[in-house]
């Protein structure tokens, strides 16, 4: 389900990065890298700004690295600290300001049929931020509603809420474009 | 509910996104001018021959000049921040140099930009002369760490910039 739940770093390798090795860091970051930057596009819909959170996570993880207690997988505390670096990045004066311009302009439909995945990605981008945040988290990461509460800093109901905005504007966009098609049908499609 | 399962499965099967290769040379660059983290040996050895030898040239000079090491220069003054990799400067400013190289290729803006495209690049802009400016007027002041740490900055912003005149580029030609 989650982008990291695959990711299996050898201890060994994780012991010479605590130490201090860029080298162990690389083998880190090579793992990781795609799950961490999907997640973090998913998220901020910008790919300038995925990057700056692809940074962010791995220079945290180095600095940090040698507090990491092992309570957690290490994947799971790094997808941890990018999403709270994707959020933290959301969260600023300058993103919200241009979140609610955004807000006010009415939803633009797909300009290029490419295939469902490309139309849902379009569609998941043109969902309001947090909307994204939440349908993400939850759908893809798995996060719980009080997980994404305790990360977003909002309440259980702000969460539920938003999801069933998000999948109600999913749904009903992918079904403006294949007409035809039923949203029951989606997965198969994209399965192709 | 069949129709939220079928939404979040379809979220799932999204395609991983790679980012770009040059990602891990920025996090690298940071982290040693930052002193969070070393290159191995064998990294190390992968230093150019020029960069050794302009460093045992610069030892031979220390060495036939002791009067050099007085307490006014040399180690004592950068006590307080932490060591600097060699070669890291190198990287950042060579970052810096092909992003300067990049915003060169963008034609030049002959069409109708938002004020929102304006004013980020404007911003960013101003950024980058402010840390010119410390640079050349405050440079001789500055710590090899602190000046690592404000090519680092600068190479971002010129990132940045790059990007977003790509991107206003690509719009105009589109339409």
């Amino acid at each position: 389900m989650s982008l990291f739940r695959d990711i299996d770093i050898d201890p060994q390798v994780v012991a010479r990065a605590r130490a201090g090795s860029l080298d162990a860091h690389g083998k880190i970051y090579e793992a990781m890298a795609p799950a961490v930057y999907t997640t973090a596009l998913r998220l901020v819909a910008e790919r300038a700004k995925a990057e700056d959170v692809l940074q962010e996570t791995f220079i945290e993880v180095i600095r940090s690295l040698p507090r990491f207690r092992g309570e957690a997988s290490l994947a799971t505390w790094v997808r941890r600290i990018a999403v709270s670096k994707s959020l933290m990045l959301l969260r600023t004066a300058w993103e919200r300001y241009r979140e609610s311009e955004d807000s006010n302009t009415e939803p633009t439909a797909p300009s290029r049929s490419v295939g469902v995945s490309a139309d849902l990605q379009q569609a998941l981008e043109e969902l309001p931020a947090d909307s994204r945040t939440v349908v993400w988290l939850h759908d893809v990461e798995g996060y719980t509603h009080a997980e994404i509460a305790a990360a977003m800093d909002r309440s259980v109901s702000f969460s539920k809420s938003r999801l069933a905005r998000a999948h109600a504007v999913l749904r009903e966009q992918l079904s403006a474009d294949y007409g035809a098609h039923s949203a029951d049908s989606l997965t198969s499609l994209v399965l192709l | 509910m069949t129709q939220q399962k079928d939404i979040s499965q379809a979220l799932q099967r999204l395609p991983m996104v790679e980012p770009s290769a040059a990602q891990w040379d920025a996090i690298e660059a940071r982290a040693v001018a930052a002193g969070l983290a070393k290159r191995d040996y064998w990294y190390e050895r992968k230093i150019s021959w020029a960069l050794a030898a302009s460093v045992l040239l610069g030892l031979a000079v220390v060495l036939a000049l002791p009067s050099w090491t007085s307490n006014d220069v040399g180690p004592a003054a950068y006590a307080n921040t932490p060591p600097v990799q060699p070669g890291a400067l190198d990287v950042l400013q060579r970052q810096n140099v092909l992003y300067e190289r990049a915003l060169r290729l963008v034609p030049a803006s002959d069409g109708v930009v938002s004020v929102r495209r304006v004013s980020r690049e404007t911003a960013l802009a101003d950024r980058v002369s402010a840390i010119d400016y410390t640079l050349t007027i405050d440079g001789a002041r500055l710590s090899d760490h602190e000046r690592a740490l404000l090519w680092s900055e600068r190479a971002m912003l010129m990132k940045r910039l790059v990007q977003l005149r790509y991107s206003s580029s690509a719009t105009r030609t589109e339409f």
